[in-house]
């Protein structure tokens, strides 16, 4: 039985107005080999950031607006 | 992964020890069983002759296995890597990548990359992202996932011969 270690639900990130990533809707099992394919370099950037923040969290979820992420 | 400062003198082991330091303190005050899991991701990774070698002294491909056995020595539950493929040649890639697949059998990979095809083979699903995330749950690459991108692609693998597609869709 796979265990989903991460799972983001409509995460967005943006500069101000200029959005980056949007909706973002994704989930981490413990068995995943995930290639994740972007088309710049800014937006690699991002996207490992988001997924090292949200990796680094305490055991827990929360909700940011209407977002929501858990931290397993 | 960087490759940072190769000159620094420092062994291969420490360089695998020091992933420990976070929750271990100075490798100097590590203790055996600390010891005894760096030769045993030393062998996993196929290291075992340049474990007292500095960085210097090794290729590339090397460096890269060297830093992978520094990230996963604290055994993590997720394994985040940054274009894992730069740096290293052909044949060192497909090892990399095999390592990689051993390692999957007990912490979930996640890899971020512009090139597409060299990863594919490896990997069990993947996401495409365009400001949003496309995620596929095989390996398989379809022309109408590609469109995810909205731009013309450089390098796809098909089957094993590389090429380069430069088609506007």
């Amino acid at each position: 039985m796979s265990v989903c270690l991460l799972e983001m639900k409509s995460v967005s990130v943006a500069y101000g107005n200029n959005i980056v990533l949007q909706d973002i809707d994704l989930k981490v099992y413990d068995n995943d080999f995930i290639g994740v394919m972007v088309r710049t370099e800014v937006e690699k950037q991002h996207c490992l950031k988001l997924f090292l923040d949200l990796s680094n969290l305490s055991k827990e979820s929360f909700s940011v607006r209407s977002s929501s992420i858990t931290i397993i | 992964m960087s490759t940072g400062d190769n000159s620094f003198p420092v062994t291969v082991k420490d360089v695998i020890l020091s992933g420990l330091m976070m929750r271990k303190g100075l490798i100097s005050g590590m203790k055996l069983p600390d010891k005894k899991k760096a030769s045993q991701v030393i062998e996993e990774l196929g290291l075992t002759e340049l474990s007292g070698s500095s960085l210097s002294e090794l290729s590339g491909g090397q460096i890269q296995r060297v830093l992978l056995g520094r990230a996963v020595i604290g055994d993590p539950r997720l394994l985040l890597l940054d274009e894992p493929g730069n740096f290293v040649d052909a044949n060192f890639e497909a090892d990399f990548y095999e390592k990689l697949r051993l390692l999957n059998k007990r912490m979930a990979v996640m890899m971020v990359s512009h090139d597409i095809g060299t990863i594919s083979a490896y990997i069990k699903s993947f996401a495409c992202v365009n400001r949003h995330l496309h995620y596929h749950s095989s390996s398989e690459i379809t022309n109408e996932e590609l469109m995810a991108y909205g731009c013309p692609i450089q390098l796809i693998t098909h089957g094993e011969v590389p090429h380069t597609v430069l088609k506007k869709h």
